[in-house]
């Protein structure tokens, strides 16, 4: 049973952290329907920005928040330089654009910076654990699941009650009413992209206190597993991704848990089985209404 | 004979053969070049072209589905590794498969096939799981879909990596037989080329492209989406196994690294540079890509560019190439040759040059899109 407890924590833990980074990828997705498979590059940007904070002696909390900054600037970037272009293309292209982003970023960290690995230390408070009936909590997890609700609680607040939070959730439903209501259409993508990028820098920040090194490639698959969140839950469903983000979370941690040892390598080869067959029983996602489309 | 004569002069054979024979021309002088230049089949010029030639089997093969229907597939590189890995385990020396391959039943243990059935076997085990994985994909709205072939690719890599009896994991499999030749590599580029083009024009062929523009309006037009784009799933992921066998063939060893992420980009790169709705741009894309690797590789080496000093560098080749990449889809979203095959460009050039610049003569290209 602690056992079971145990991994139901680690499992709320790491679902926070995909919920975080499924719901950036949702935002942008619901605006302008862009698969961002450059949003993982976003955690390796933060985690290099971190590595660069930290080599010049800066304390964890400051180069933390200077990690966070400098992911929503990249994130703008990316908007800017990359997406802005072919925002009235097709969504292959799309689609394909951001991977060319995503393959670029992670190519210049290999080639200007270092293929191997980099020490981003975490405090030592963030392992310190506490035992209560067996059951470990360390700070790591608090830290993960606190963060991650504040940030989902203001995400709420700014979506239901500012204007441009009004503007993206209308955005959604019908882009071109939201601009003859006289919103500026690159108002609210400039917002959406801040928005994927603040929540991507909170959710590098947790991800390299457990790791404590960045290197070029580990974006990607975090990346794809945000992806796969959103997928789970119907892409472009907010509510879908952060629900998608926890049963990943969950299916991981089950079966890195219970897998037999000499299976241990196909675990994400088996999560990946999970979402197809998921996909093939319900295939607009576990989480989505039942609407029809719209011709 | 009759009938052949009349199959020749059909509306589609003249359209697949316009379109097909230029782009045989080009695979046939790259051909002679190599021939010319390494009479004795070594050096890295011959490996450069050989190597090219199998690239693009797996990128036309790639354009045959995701060209026609818009779906983009990560799962293709995983099929050419299924190619490779059946020839290893058909080709490679009893001795040594046992010592690599533990794993293998004893029929299995003992072959020691040549090119043909190589091939033949790789191709056949490539469709039978496509087959399978494309039953449950090919139901799937289009970007579930990109997303289980993306899954598709790291279950077939979590499989190469881990499955020790069978494929060595991730220390790799080596001792193929050198089986493919220039020619070889040759032949079944024209071939894929051609297959690819017939396909284009066919029946099945048009209606995943309109499924491409809009899938709604295509099945209320009676078009079966579902079965246009499995059909189209299994024929380009038995090309790609095919593609894997030749290559398999030709490098003789190779590890689970070399059907991921990474060649993923690279083919899909080469199929956005040359443009996606055309056979010719799958080639040109090809020629194109193999070219800046081969500059870069020269620059990596030397670490020299026009003078300036580079640092030796690891990730640059593939940097330059998503740089190209990301500037094609911004200035040209629908790729160096658009709806043009390589026909309607030469035709557009033979008019300017004699008619000074008049416009495309109507029925030179067929116009896609919009």
């Amino acid at each position: 049973m602690t056992d079971f407890l145990q991994q139901v924590l680690n499992g709320i833990s790491l679902g926070s952290t995909y919920a975080l980074l499924a719901l950036g990828l949702a935002i942008v997705f619901s605006i302008i329907g862009l698969v961002n498979f450059a949003h993982g590059e976003l955690i390796t940007a933060c985690g290099y920005v971190m590595f660069a904070g930290y080599s010049v002696g800066l304390p964890w909390f400051v180069y933390a928040g200077i990690g966070i900054v400098g992911t929503v600037i990249t994130a703008l970037l990316m908007e800017r330089l990359a997406f802005r272009p072919v925002r009235n293309a097709s969504p292959l292209t799309m689609m394909l654009t951001s991977l060319g982003v995503s393959i670029m970023i992670a190519a210049a960290f290999e080639t200007f910076v270092s293929p191997r690995v980099k020490a981003v230390p975490a405090p030592d408070w963030i392992s310190s654990a506490v035992h209560i009936g067996g059951l470990r909590i360390q700070a790591e997890h608090i830290l993960t699941i606190g963060v991650t609700a504040v940030a989902v609680l203001l995400l709420l607040l700014l979506l239901k009650k500012t204007t441009i939070g009004v503007a993206m959730r209308a955005a959604a439903e019908d882009f071109n009413a939201v601009r003859l209501m006289g919103i500026k259409a690159n108002a609210v993508i400039v917002t959406a992209f801040a928005i994927s990028g603040f929540l991507a820098g909170l959710a590098a920040v947790l991800i390299l206190a457990r790791r404590s090194a960045v290197n070029p490639h580990m974006g990607i698959f975090l990346g794809i597993n945000a992806f796969v969140a959103n997928v789970i839950g119907g892409l472009g469903n907010l509510w879908g991704a952060l629900a998608g983000g926890f049963v990943l979370g969950f299916v991981e941690v089950a079966l890195r848990a219970w897998l037999p040892v000499n299976l241990s390598g196909f675990t994400t080869g088996f999560v990946f089985l999970f979402v197809a067959i998921a996909l093939v029983i319900r295939p607009g996602g576990l989480f989505s209404p039942k609407v029809a489309e719209r011709v | 004979m009759a009938v052949f004569a009349r199959l020749i002069s059909s509306r589609f054979m003249r359209s697949v053969l316009r379109t097909a024979v230029p782009l045989v021309v080009v695979l046939v002088a790259v051909m002679v070049v190599g021939a010319v230049m390494a009479p004795d089949g070594r050096g890295a010029t011959y490996r450069l072209l050989v190597n090219f030639l199998i690239t693009v089997v797996i990128v036309v093969a790639l354009q045959m589905f995701t060209g026609n229907s818009g779906i983009v597939s990560w799962g293709h590189a995983a099929f050419v590794g299924i190619g490779a890995y059946s020839t290893a385990w058909f080709s490679v020396p009893m001795v040594i498969k046992e010592d690599i391959f533990p794993g293998l039943p004893a029929w299995m243990m003992g072959a020691e096939w040549g090119l043909v059935p190589c091939l033949l076997v790789s191709t056949a085990i490539g469709a039978l799981a496509a087959a399978v994985v494309g039953l449950a994909i090919c139901r799937m709205k289009e970007t579930a879909m990109a997303m289980s072939t993306l899954g598709l690719l790291v279950i077939a890599h979590g499989i190469y990596s881990n499955w020790e009896g069978w494929t060595r994991g991730t220390e790799g499999v080596y001792a193929l037989p050198t089986n493919t030749t220039i020619y070889i590599a040759c032949g079944f580029a024209c071939l894929a080329v051609l297959l690819a083009v017939m396909f284009k024009y066919s029946r099945v062929g048009l209606r995943l492209q309109a499924s491409r523009e809009d899938p709604l309006s295509a099945e209320s037009t009676g078009v079966s989406v579902v079965r246009a784009r499995y059909f189209a799933w299994v024929a380009s992921a038995a090309m790609s196994a095919l593609a894997g066998s030749l290559w398999a063939q030709f490098n003789l060893a190779f590890g689970p690294a070399q059907f991921y992420y990474a060649q993923v980009f690279a083919i899909l790169s080469m199929l956005v540079i040359g443009g996606l709705a055309t056979v010719s741009g799958a080639l040109v894309g090809a020629g194109i890509t193999t070219v800046i690797f081969e500059v870069l590789r020269g620059v990596e080496n030397e670490g020299n560019l026009f003078g300036i000093e580079v640092p030796q560098i690891s990730g640059l080749a593939q940097m330059i190439l998503a740089l190209i990449t990301l500037l094609i889809l911004i200035f040209r979203p629908n790729g160096l040759l658009a709806w043009w095959e390589l026909d309607g460009w030469i035709v557009k050039a033979r008019d300017r040059f004699w008619k000074g610049g008049r416009k495309l003569a109507p029925d030179a290209g067929e116009k896609g899109g919009e």
